[in-house]
């Protein structure tokens, strides 16, 4: 077998859109799940029977499922229920719904950490609710959440390589058209390899300095 | 938009050989890499500083790369590496393996690592041969707090096997794309396959939740 990475510079026009498509759809989601996943949790804690059971009811029930078929949900679905949009918009829906799910079980259970009393002393010093989350409880949750948080990301990362398959034309499926092109797929899946790597790798240190900024004195 | 679930009817044959299929990957994925994950996790924790950083360093390539990725390569250049032939079904369960052996593996190496270190001076002082000490004292200790991710990890390694369809394997979700094209009737299909996937999960949860309490009682039992 021979590997000729020169073959790379040919298709860079190509890998490098994809590339950057993979990234938008990663910063996408991230921006997205970040808040919705936050209301989720805290929708979940928060003591009101219907609210919590569903908050819990969407996190067990998206959980449940694979996905390719909640991206197929939105790819096939969504233009059969009269919503037409365009491959990259259906991937993101999908993948933010299921992150969100993923990311608001995450967070919940940094924000359970915080013991009880912190919330009666809320109550009777009379902080309204919402004070009372911003000011309290996430900063002395953050340092808990850091490290799922970063995790959760790295595997939504990876995640939007699953959007190939609802022909999105970022970075896995750049580097499947150039295979079947070329037939060299050490070459081009390496690459695919290798980004990937690189930017969970880079995500990773991001995730150190983070933890380090957020630590509690 | 009204839904009508009688393309079920017709279809039904097509998606259950699926199903068989799904469960048939899911099934050889699970029993091929649970022993690999416990020979990974211990070589993530060998004392051995050419294993531990061997282990470490594959376990780093392989988790900072998409399972799709990982798929592609087993399929596409694994064979002409190794100058064999690899069907799709193979190659999937041969990727899965890959993935999910590190997976598994570093929570069978935090699992080791929660076994407190006198445990393993003891046995040292008692004179256990190395592999039965393994066997008969850590890992029995190290087993509850396994257990509970890992049941975690397979319900998501189940749910990961959609991606074979990729690679040509006909499983569940590719024949249910399939057969939206076919039919045109995305919601009746996708429904009846999260009825489908959410009954699998269930299963696990159930089957957690018995060996959470099975592994707990033991450890009762002996304290």
């Amino acid at each position: 077998m021979s590997f000729d990475p020169q073959i790379l510079a040919a298709y860079l026009p190509e890998l490098w859109k994809g590339l950057r498509v993979t990234l938008w759809l990663f910063l996408a989601i991230m921006g997205l799940c970040t808040p919705i996943a936050l209301a989720i949790a805290l929708a979940r804690i928060s003591g009101r029977p219907w609210l919590a059971w569903a908050a819990a009811t969407y996190v067990n029930v998206i959980r449940s499922i694979p996905l390719l078929v909640i991206l197929f949900f939105t790819f096939y679905g969504l233009p059969v229920a009269g919503i037409y949009v365009s491959p990259f918009t259906a991937a993101m829906i999908g993948l933010t719904v299921c992150t969100s799910a993923y990311l608001a079980e995450d967070l919940r259970a940094g924000l359970m950490a915080i013991p009880r009393g912190q919330y009666e002393a809320a109550a009777a010093m009379g902080l309204p609710p919402g004070r009372f989350v911003a000011r309290v409880l996430i900063p002395q949750a953050l340092p808990v959440m850091c490290a799922p948080y970063f995790t959760r990301a790295i595997v939504s990362l990876k995640a939007t390589s699953i959007a190939s398959m609802v022909a999105v034309g970022e970075l896995t499926s750049e580097s499947m058209a150039a295979l079947t092109e070329t037939y060299r797929a050490a070459e081009f899946l390496g690459f695919a390899a290798v980004s990937y790597l690189v930017i969970s790798s880079l995500l990773a240190l991001l995730q150190a300095a983070v933890q380090r900024a957020v630590r509690l004195p | 938009m009204e839904l009508d679930f009688s393309v079920w009817a017709q279809r039904w044959p097509y998606l259950l050989d699926g199903l068989w299929m799904t469960l048939a990957i899911s099934g050889a994925v699970l029993v091929i890499s649970a022993p690999l994950a416990v020979v990974a996790g211990l070589a993530l924790v060998a004392r051995n500083r050419v294993i531990r950083g061997a282990a470490v360093t594959l376990s780093w390539l392989v988790r900072g790369v998409p399972p799709l990725i990982i798929l592609f390569i087993c399929y596409f250049v694994l064979p002409v590496a190794l100058n064999l032939r690899l069907e799709p079904v193979p190659a999937a369960i041969a990727g899965f393996v890959i993935y999910n052996t590190f997976l598994f593996g570093e929570l069978v190496a935090a699992g080791l690592r929660a076994v407190p270190k006198g445990q393993h001076e003891a046995v040292a002082a008692a004179g256990l041969p190395p592999l039965r000490a393994f066997r008969r004292v850590i890992l029995p200790q190290a087993i509850p707090s396994i257990i509970p991710p890992y049941v975690s990890y397979a319900t998501d390694m189940v749910k990961g096997t959609a991606l074979a369809g990729s690679i040509g394997a006909m499983e569940l979700v590719t024949r249910a794309s399939q057969t939206i094209i076919a039919t045109n009737r995305p919601f009746e299909i996708l429904i009846g396959i999260a009825v489908i996937y959410g009954l699998i999960d269930a299963c696990l949860i159930v089957l957690q939740t018995w060996s959470e309490r099975r592994w707990a009682s033991k450890e009762a039992r002996r304290a």
